[in-house]
Parts: structure tokens; sequence; C-alpha cells
């Protein structure tokens, strides 16, 4: 529906900043593991979001889509923890070169850019409400 | 939704002019043009209705966990309530209308 065009693109937004912060979710708490399920090392993943034409609209107004979430090529941090039974025979155990720091600043971005589409959200919905009210205030 | 509702009513007047001559054209139209608008306004109760469904299925969806979503239940259930705002005050209008008429001195 025409009208709620708009509504579909902010909640593509949504949908988008939700994955980022699945993945940055995902590398945080994995910060530290040192074997993943497939038996190799966690690799911090990324979304890689591509945009798509909105269907019917004017001109070339695209929304957001996650094409997919693909791990990083960062280097492995080697922390020494001799005794761990992932140690390798200089003490050093693996662990997936998350970078803690820059995730939280991506997770004040996620967070913000959430905030972002969710007044679009608001302002859309208040002004279609506004629409509504034409004519029924004489 | 405001287009798509203008386009059966004109539709019908068009169509209810071609079937028939010119005069009983006019009074066809004269006794089309109402109900046209009132089944206009069904249609989209239907479609609202539709939509209410559905957005009820999504809320037990949610509430049962299958879906994975939040913002998209929730923008759903607003397009609904919007949805039903538009026929609502359309419907307000043709009764507006209709009480005008009724209050003519005759």
């Amino acid at each position: 529906m025409s009208m709620f065009r708009v509504l579909d693109i902010s909640s593509a937004g949504l949908s988008v900043e939700q994955a980022r912060l699945e993945a940055a979710s995902s590398n945080l708490a994995n910060a530290n593991t040192t074997r993943s399920a497939s038996g190799a090392m966690y690799q911090p993943v990324t979304v890689v979001v591509g945009s798509q034409v909105v269907e019917r609209a004017l001109g070339m107004i695209q929304k957001p889509v996650v094409v997919d979430v693909v791990p990083t090529n960062a280097e492995p941090r080697m922390v020494y923890e001799p005794g761990h039974p992932d140690a390798n025979e200089k003490g050093f155990v693996t662990k997936p070169g998350v970078d803690t720091l820059s995730t939280m600043m991506d997770l004040m971005s996620i967070s913000r850019s959430y905030e972002a589409n969710l007044r679009v959200f608001d302002i859309t919905r208040t002004l279609l409400q506004k629409t509504l009210e034409v004519g029924s205030r004489s | 939704m405001t287009v798509t509702s203008i386009v059966p009513v004109s539709v019908a007047n068009i169509s209810a002019s071609q079937m028939s001559s010119n005069e009983i054209a006019s009074t066809q139209i004269a006794g089309a043009a109402p109900n046209a608008i009132f089944d206009t306004l069904l249609d989209h109760l239907q479609n609202v209705n539709t939509q209410l469904v559905n957005t009820d299925k999504a809320v037990q969806q949610l509430a049962s966990g299958e879906t994975d979503n939040l913002h998209q239940v929730m923008i759903s259930m607003e397009q609904t309530r919007l949805a039903f705002d538009l026929v609502l005050q359309v419907r307000n209008k043709v009764m507006d209308a209709y009480q005008e008429i009724m209050r003519m001195q005759v």
C-alpha cells in the first residue's frame, strides 16, 4: 500500500540494524572462545548491507537489505595461558581477533541508527494520523 | 489507499453510463452512486479485517516465540490501526453527508 511505503523502508532499516546488533553481540560474546562448533577458530563476523529499489516508489528510492553475514579476516590474538587445554607448546592460547573497543563503538552507532529509524517511523505515523484528521475539526 | 478507493466509484459510474441510454443512465447513476460508495467502504473494511487477522496471527506468533523481530509486528499493528482509522473516517464522512441530507426541509 502506497501510504505505508515509508513504514516499509524504516522497517527494513530496523531489520538491518537488528542484524548488525546480532553480529556485534556474537563477536563480543565469542571474544574468549577458543574452539568453535566446526573445530576451527571463531572468526569475528560482519554484516554486508545492500540496497534494493523500493517497488512502485518514485525514482531511485531504496531500502536496505542484509545481503550476507561474513567472517572478517581479523588476525587472532595470542594470549599467554599455560595450562589451558588449548594452549600451544609455548603456553599461548589463540583467541578470536575481536576488537572489543571498536565493537562497543559499533554498538553505539547501531543504537543511534535504530533510534533514527524508529523516529522516522514515528514521524510518518504522526503525519498519517494528522492527515486522517483533515476536516474533522470543523 | 485513497486513490484506489476513488477508482471503483468512477469505474462503476462509467460502466453504468455506458450500459444504458442517457435518461436511464442518469437515474441509474443516481441510484448506483451511493451503493458504490458503500461497496467501496465494505471492500476496505474487508481489507482491514484481513489485515487485523494477519496482525493477530503475527502477535500470536510473537507470543509463542516464532517471530524474531518485534518491530515488524509493531509496524504491522500500526499499519492496521491507520487503515482502520481511514475506514472509520470515510464512514464518518458518509454518515455526515447522510444526516445532512436527512435534515433537509422538503
